[in-house]
């Protein structure tokens, strides 16, 4: 017995040696690439992700791999219960390359969608007002942002020991697409009939900017890694901080309710178009409501972790992470991850979050030698019933070392 | 060798998303929204469909159309137009003349005998003499005559005085020019007695004459005196030189002044019959064109004395010019204009109570050369051309005789008002004011033949029959002056004298009238007839119709340009509704048409309101005849997908509103009438991401 004992605490503490040095071995479903911080090592990664709340995941289908929405996807988003329509996307392709045992250079073009309105607000905008005949539709704390930006910086090695491990990275950001819409309140009546409009914008804001660079900045992220004891670490993740400074940034401020009856056209002598007439009689009030900005923060994402080792193979995942301190979702993610050898580990979580709903990801990630491949899913259950999801996304990764 | 198949596997599996990501090309993704919106709304008056201009308004706030347009038949240019008229006159040296002039030399007995000093004061026997010599005496007349003169004409006398105390048996003497020793003249003259004179004249006809000459006398032979004789040495032989009636073929000198051209002359003005006695110059100019040869300044005055300034009588046209020098062997050229605006010109000639009176303008020319003390080489070969004459008269005034003109008018009149209007119109009562009005001072006889209404749109005519007062010949009398005063005359035609109110009820757009215009019909008195600039023989036509009228399928037609889907955002709507919400209190019904062609003019489509969907009659109380409230109704067109694809490529669209009173009644119309109209938009609209 004693001998099984001994021989059952060997088969555990070996795995669990080897477990100890196999689970910084691993790049993306572990911390290896950034805790053994080889020099000429490479990790390049990217993926897609898009999630709402209120949206299916076939609408989503439909703009990806179709030339329109399909009627069931779209009956069942007008037909979906939620107050609130939440929706965020983003693009994400990242190379991260280590150039000395403390530094290393990274680049990582983002791309992201994020909107919340109500969710009439968004049926409205999406399908017309002419279903809100007789009814009032608002929403307060509208928001819409939309940004591509590529980041080329460096990063370091600053703290690497037994207990703590700091990751820092800073970076230039070149902003080349940059459109956001804000407002306290925003509010369209349509009268039955479509005699009148009545429209409230409370706090409205539109921005603008010309064509080219829309603006350059400076980015950081910290990643801080605390090893509690042998069984748990915790983990906090701050990416994306920054702040830009816009070039020819604009932005349309309205605040103000309006009845609109039509233009007052005199169809005997006006000749010009309608464009032009609602050109001509607006352009003075909007010209009024123009002012520059000139900075603007993009959105950044916080995340904490924290990893409890089960067995020697298992470990239990609980993650929550926030965009834009919140703004553009809160998720909360719990799961686990079994290596089952040293070459393959696995992981699988399942979440909330308000701008996704239920997200489930699974996981995986292979290393023969100097080289792992990771590739990452997101509501693989979208495959079979797209109308019931309401995010999908997917990564892969590739790690070397040259 | 596993290991090595499965990153060859991975390495595939990522090449070939790649693969799928780069070339796979879905097409752009579109959907539709369906939007409704408020887009224009106005309201019409009656004031918008008709121009005030065309609207009088009445105490009670009915109205009554007004139309005037005015139609001039003549002014002074359709009547007479006075012609450029330039004459030529060439002038050459013919009467250039040089001064007579006297010179006189003396030939002494000291000279002819030497020894009479010592006897001179004294009496003593002269002896007979005879000397031989070609030594002469240089005269030089440069500076008073001049350098050198071949002459056409002229004499010069040769006066012999003997103031010896002896008989001159021979006096043989020669003249010539110093600088060549030519001969000028030469001659003997024989017995001349003491204290005596002889002369003799030679022709200079074809000899070249010096400044600088030289007088010889060859021979003197005198006789013994008889007995003793005073001694005066100074005396002697006198020979004076006279030069007369020179005309030279050319000469270098200085010239005394001259007049070259001395002209008076009428010039003849042909007006196509007009007899006219004064013209008040508005514009124009003398012109003075000068080309010379001759090498001295010209002096050119020219006048007309039977002219003076409006606003200082007695002052005549008068100008001179001075034509400078001509360079040796080359020629002068000179064109000026002198204005003569503001000036009267009488054209009776040089006197105003001989014939002719009328159309001849008395002129005074003349060219002459001023002494300038400066020596000129002149020759009968020099010339100068003078043009000369009055151009570009337009007249402010003429007074005269017009001579009788006649014309014909067939012309056509637009009348705008009635554009694009068809259908029928049924007025109430209309009258036409013609108000003719002539400010010539020529009486004027207008014959109306004919006056003949037509809408194109329908190509109905309609003659105005009868004419009233227009069916016989219209006297224009003269207008009077000063002050100037037209004369006017109005005639009237309404429904109790002719047809007007079908005339325009046919709502012409077009006017032809047929007229006979007779200028002068019973000739001119005494020549006063005058006419101004600004004269003119016009007809002011004015309309005036209650608007209370009756509309059965009357239609107001306009082609308009459409560019409605001008901008880009609006291409992408897909098909909707257009509604025209209508608040109307006018008393007539009303139904659209829409007609869209393209940039080339070609039918595209054609579109009437969806069925059952017409602007509504307001309600008229039968009291007052006014409308009450306003009548609400709503006109819906719609565009299905095809016919919005066909309007990307519209560029104008035809417009007809078709109105109708009930029953075609007619009804008064009031200036707060109008129509409040608010177009409503239904449409599809694909979004493309």
């Amino acid at each position: 017995m004693k001998i099984n004992f001994k021989l059952f605490i060997l088969t555990c503490i070996l795995p669990l040696l080897g477990n100890a040095q196999s689970r910084d071995s691993f790049t993306f479903l572990g911390n290896a690439f950034d805790t053994e911080w080889n020099k000429g090592s490479a990790k390049f990664s990217g993926g897609f992700m898009a999630s709402s709340n209120a949206l299916n995941t076939r609408l989503f289908n439909d703009v990806l791999f179709r030339s329109t929405f399909t009627e069931s996807a779209k009956q069942e988003f007008i037909d979906g219960e939620s107050a609130k329509n939440n929706l965020y996307s983003e693009s994400r392709a990242n190379a991260e390359y280590k150039l000395t045992k403390n530094w290393g250079l990274r680049a990582t073009f983002k791309s992201i969608i994020g909107f919340h309105s109500n969710k009439d607000l968004s049926e409205l905008f999406l399908l017309g007002n002419s279903s809100f005949q007789g009814s009032e539709i608002k929403s307060k704390n509208l928001r819409y942002i939309r940004s591509s930006n590529l980041v080329v910086g460096v990063t370091q090695n600053v703290t690497n020991n037994e207990k703590f491990q700091v990751k820092l990275g800073y970076g230039v950001s070149f902003l080349t697409s940059y459109r956001a819409i804000q407002a306290n309140e925003i509010g369209v009546y349509t009268a039955l009939g479509g005699s009148y409009l009545d429209v409230t914008a409370d706090q409205a804001e539109l921005s603008t900017s010309g064509s080219g660079l829309k603006g350059v900045g400076l980015e950081a992220d910290l990643d801080i890694g605390y090893k509690w004891d042998k069984s748990n670490t915790f983990f906090f993740s701050s990416s994306g901080f920054n702040l830009t400074r816009l070039l020819e940034n604009e932005i349309i401020t309205l605040d103000s309710t309006f009845r609109f009856t039509g233009l007052q056209l005199n169809f005997l002598s006006d000749s010009m178009s309608i464009g032009n007439f609602v050109d001509s009689t607006y352009n003075a009030t909007i010209d009024r409501s123009r002012s520059n900005r000139k900075w603007a923060s993009l959105p950044s994402r916080l995340q904490v972790g924290w990893h409890h080792k089960l067995s020697c193979r298992t470990m239990l995942v609980v993650q929550a992470s926030a965009i834009d301190l919140g703004d553009l979702g809160v998720t909360g993610k719990a799961g686990i991850t079994h290596e089952f050898s040293n070459s393959l580990k696995v992981l699988t979580t399942i979440g909330y979050g308000n701008f996704q709903g239920i997200v489930w990801n699974a996981a995986a990630e292979y290393r023969t030698g100097k080289t792992s491949v990771f590739i990452n899913t997101q509501s693989l259950h979208a495959l079979a019933i797209p109308e019931l999801a309401t995010n999908y996304g997917v990564s892969l990764g590739i790690s070397t070392q040259f | 060798m596993a290991l090595f198949v499965l990153m060859r596997i991975v390495y595939s599996f990522l090449f070939l998303i790649l693969l799928f990501a780069s070339s796979c090309r879905k097409e752009k993704f579109s959907y539709e929204s369906n939007w409704i919106t408020p887009l224009v709304e106005t309201k019409l008056t009656l004031g918008d469909l008709v121009p005030d201009s065309l609207l009088d308004k009445n105490n009670d706030s009915s109205l009554n159309v007004v139309y005037e347009a005015e139609y001039a038949v003549s002014n002074l240019e359709d009547i007479l137009q006075i012609p450029d008229r330039v004459e030529s006159v060439e002038v050459s040296l013919t009467s250039l003349v040089l001064e007579d002039r006297s010179f006189t030399d003396t030939l002494t007995l000291l000279e002819l005998y030497p020894p009479s000093l010592l006897l001179n004061g004294t009496e003593a026997s002269l002896p007979a003499q005879e000397i031989n010599t070609n030594e002469g005496t240089v005269l030089d007349v440069t500076e008073q005559f001049f350098t050198t003169a071949t002459f056409k004409e002229g004499f010069i006398d040769i006066s012999i005085s003997n103031d010896l105390p002896v008989e001159a048996e021979v006096l043989e003497f020669e003249l010539r020019n110093f600088k060549d020793k030519s001969v000028i003249v030469s001659g003997v003259f024989n017995d001349v007695s003491a204290n005596s004179t002889v002369s003799e004249s030679y022709d200079l006809a074809g000899k070249t004459v010096d400044g600088v000459l030289e007088l010889i006398v060859i021979k003197v032979k005198t006789r013994a005196s008889n007995g003793e004789v005073l001694i005066d040495a100074s005396k002697g032989i006198r020979t004076t030189i006279t030069i007369r009636n020179l005309k030279p073929q050319v000469a270098t000198a200085i010239f005394p002044a001259q007049n070259l051209v001395e002209r008076e002359d009428e010039t003849k003005y042909e007006f196509g019959g007009a007899e006219l006695t004064q013209v008040y110059v508005k514009s124009g100019s003398i012109l003075m064109k000068v080309e010379s040869t001759i090498e001295e300044a010209i002096v050119l005055d020219y006048t007309i004395p039977n002219s003076s300034r409006w606003d200082a009588p007695g002052i005549p046209i008068t100008k001179q010019w001075i034509i400078p020098a001509a360079p040796k062997g080359d020629r002068v050229f000179v064109e000026e204009r002198f204005p003569i605006d503001s000036f009267n010109i009488f054209l009776w000639g040089k006197f105003n109570n001989s014939a002719p009176d009328f159309n001849h303008i008395y002129n005074e020319l003349t060219a002459s050369i001023q002494y300038s003390g400066i020596e000129r080489t002149l020759s009968l070969d020099d010339k100068i051309s003078i043009e000369f004459g009055l151009i570009d008269v337009k007249p402010d005034l003429i007074i005269g005789d017009p001579g009788p003109h006649s014309f014909s008018l067939k012309d056509t009149l637009s009348l705008k008002a009635f554009d694009n209007l068809s259908g029928k119109i049924s007025l109430d009562d209309a009258k036409i004011s013609l108000d003719f009005y002539n400010s010539f001072g020529i009486q004027a006889r207008i014959i109306v033949n004919e006056l003949m209404s037509e809408n194109t749109n329908n190509g109905s005519r309609i003659r105005l029959s009868p004419m009233g007062e227009l069916s016989s010949p219209l006297l224009l009398e003269k207008a009077t002056n000063p002050p100037l005063t037209p004369f006017e005359k109005t005639v009237e035609l309404d429904k109790s004298n002719s047809n007007v109110k079908q005339f325009l009820g046919n709502m012409p757009n077009k006017l032809y009238p047929n007229l006979d215009v007779i200028i002068r019909p019973n000739g001119t008195v005494n020549r006063d007839d005058f006419a101004f600039a600004q004269s003119k023989v016009s007809v002011n036509f004015k309309i005036e119709a209650p608007l209370t009228i009756g509309l059965d399928s009357f239609t107001l037609t306009t082609m308009e340009n459409f560019n409605l889907l001008g901008e880009n955002e609006t291409q992408n709507i897909k098909e909707g509704k257009l509604i025209l919400k209508v608040k109307n209190n006018f008393p007539f019904e009303g139904d659209l048409r829409l007609q869209f062609v393209d940039g080339q003019g070609e039918f595209l489509f054609a579109k009437s309101p969806d069925a059952g969907s017409r602007m509504d009659a307001a309600e008229v109380d039968a009291n007052t005849g006014k409308t009450v409230g306003q009548a609400e109704s709503e006109v819906a067109l719609s565009i299905s997908r095809t016919e919005f694809q066909l309007l990307k490529a519209a560029e104008q669209v035809e417009v007809k509103v078709i109105l109708n009173t009930k029953n075609a009644n007619r009804y008064k119309m009031y200036s707060d009438y109008g129509v409040e109209v608010q177009l409503i938009t239904d449409f599809i609209y694909e979004n493309k991401l």
